[in-house]
């Protein structure tokens, strides 16, 4: 009796591995082809801008980082709290020749042309994250919002990528890209508006219209270069693609237990 | 029992550890591909690499189509006596036959970026009628980067609206040089595939003459293909006081 029950759990264990495995395999092949496409051309018919937040940058090389993104249509809004990090709003404004614009206070611009993409908003006196966010929102001029937080950098590809998702479908349905990693969110400005914002509970944007990204877009900042080449190259080996799965679950796991 | 742990927990980590050195031995050799690839594709000379031995073919496919997707016209001549060297073409065609239908996309995609020759379209014709639309687009994309007087036809007979992505892939083989497709046609015909084609080609190339076809199509185009339109005028900076536009400008 024990024998038999405990073959039916060993198939059924089986059964779900090997079905998690085709889901994963199937993923990867979708993720191996999007991976082949040319992401500079994707701009050419109504171009797609996407406007990536930065809260609270931990220095001035994660802004760097940033800028570097190789999609042309996109904007950097880093938001920063001037009480509390005076000097790297001082950094800043040296490096990027930033100047208050007239019509808010709180706005910087740049007066250089090739860096018209970088605008940094003071956040001064708000502590909660999600007013933050729509406090950067109102002064983003990019269809899409692109949450990065703090502690992690961007993978070179991401931005692209993102916008390629987009486009590969009607882009008058997609409200919203579901992302694998916490703390990114990728959202339309003009849905989250009319659903009252990142702050907003209750009328925050439906599953229903979103659509899936299924490779890593952002990385910690701590990971080696290497690390870096291991994750390009888990966009066309299956077997790093799965060793990312399985790790991705296992911090869930321990965040959990946390 | 904590003996079996331990065991397991070395093995496992021995084994990631390998991977992971082998793993990055092979994105070196790829990087050491590209490098010898582009010497004689600038230089006219390079030593020849032999498959099998440090680098795998599929590695060997990717890394002529990244190079493939950073040259211009002049080294389609180069690329190519590359792939009738190590027989590219007919290995991926081989590998396209034996394949799953996903498999078959990934495969046509790969061939589609490189210099092929017209042959090629030919034995990739059948991959039109599959019932997978990937492989059916990528099917369309090989040809388009065969004989692009073809594609077209193609083009304008399918039943499906593509989509900016695709056209943006479309648009990436056009825009290598070696794929000339009159704009004019696809921007006066009826078909909604071509008209975006041509608005996308129109702005990406920045063809002025155009402007007239353009603004024809912000009166009488399609209401989708309307706004494309204007913002591919307003790319270029064109000239829209004429009437057409004027209902548009705020």
């Amino acid at each position: 009796m024990i024998a038999t029950i405990l073959i039916a759990f060993i198939l059924f264990v089986v059964l779900l591995v090997g079905y998690w495995l085709t889901y994963i395999y199937r993923t990867f092949v979708r993720t191996r082809l999007f991976a082949l496409s040319a992401v500079s051309d994707i701009d050419v018919v109504g171009g797609i801008g996407i406007s990536l937040l930065s809260p609270s940058p931990i220095n001035i090389n994660t802004v760097v980082g940033l800028l570097d993104s190789r999609y042309p249509q996109s904007e950097v809004i880093v938001m920063l709290d001037s009480t509390k990090r005076p000097n790297m709003l001082e950094q800043l404004k040296i490096r990027y020749m930033l100047s208050q614009t007239l019509a808010d206070n709180v706005v910087y611009r740049s007066r250089r042309y090739i860096y018209s993409r970088l605008l940094v908003v003071d956040v001064a006196g708000i502590n909660d994250l999600r007013q933050q966010l729509d406090i950067a929102a109102k002064y983003a001029s990019f269809d899409y919002l692109f949450v990065i937080p703090s502690s992690y950098r961007l993978l070179p590809y991401a931005v692209g990528r993102v916008a390629e998702a987009i486009a590969s479908q009607n882009m008058s349905k997609v409200d919203r890209i579901e992302v694998g990693e916490d703390g990114v969110e990728i959202v339309s400005r003009v849905e989250l508006r009319k659903s009252g914002g990142f702050a907003s509970k209750s009328g925050y944007l439906k599953r229903s219209r979103s659509i899936c990204i299924a490779e890593p877009l952002i990385v910690e900042k701590v990971a080696e270069n290497s690390h870096c080449l291991l994750i390009e190259r888990s966009r066309y080996n299956f077997w790093d693609f799965l060793a990312f799965k399985i790790m991705k679950y296992k911090n869930k796991l321990l965040s959990l237990k946390k | 029992m904590i003996v079996f742990t331990l065991f397991y927990l070395i093995f496992g980590g021995a084994i990631l550890l390998i991977y992971r050195r082998l793993s990055l031995r092979s994105v070196r050799a790829e990087m050491a591909a590209i490098e010898r690839i582009s010497s004689f594709i600038t230089q006219g000379e390079g030593e020849v690499m032999i498959i099998g031995r440090g680098i795998a073919k599929m590695s060997f496919v990717r890394c002529l189509v990244f190079v493939a997707d950073r040259t211009a016209e002049d080294a389609v001549e180069t690329m190519q006596i590359i792939l009738r060297y190590y027989h590219i073409e007919s290995y991926l065609l081989k590998r396209i036959e034996g394949s799953s239908s996903r498999e078959k996309a990934y495969y046509l995609a790969l061939l589609a970026r490189l210099p092929i020759s017209k042959v090629v379209a030919g034995k990739v014709s059948k991959y039109m009628k599959n019932s997978s639309s990937d492989v059916r687009f990528y099917a369309l994309l090989c040809m388009l980067a065969a004989v692009p007087e073809l594609a077209v036809r193609y083009i304008s007979e399918l039943d499906e609206r593509l989509s900016r992505r695709d056209i943006a892939e479309m648009l990436s083989v056009i825009g290598r040089g070696y794929c000339p497709i009159p704009y004019t046609p696809l921007l006066l015909s009826n078909n909604y595939n071509m008209q975006l084609l041509g608005i996308a080609m129109v702005r990406r190339f920045g063809i002025y003459e155009s402007c007239k076809d353009l603004m024809h199509l912000v009166e009488y185009g399609e209401p989708e293909l309307r706004m494309d339109a204007l913002e591919a005028l307003a790319y270029m900076s064109a000239d829209c006081s004429d009437d057409s536009c004027s209902g548009y400008v705020v």
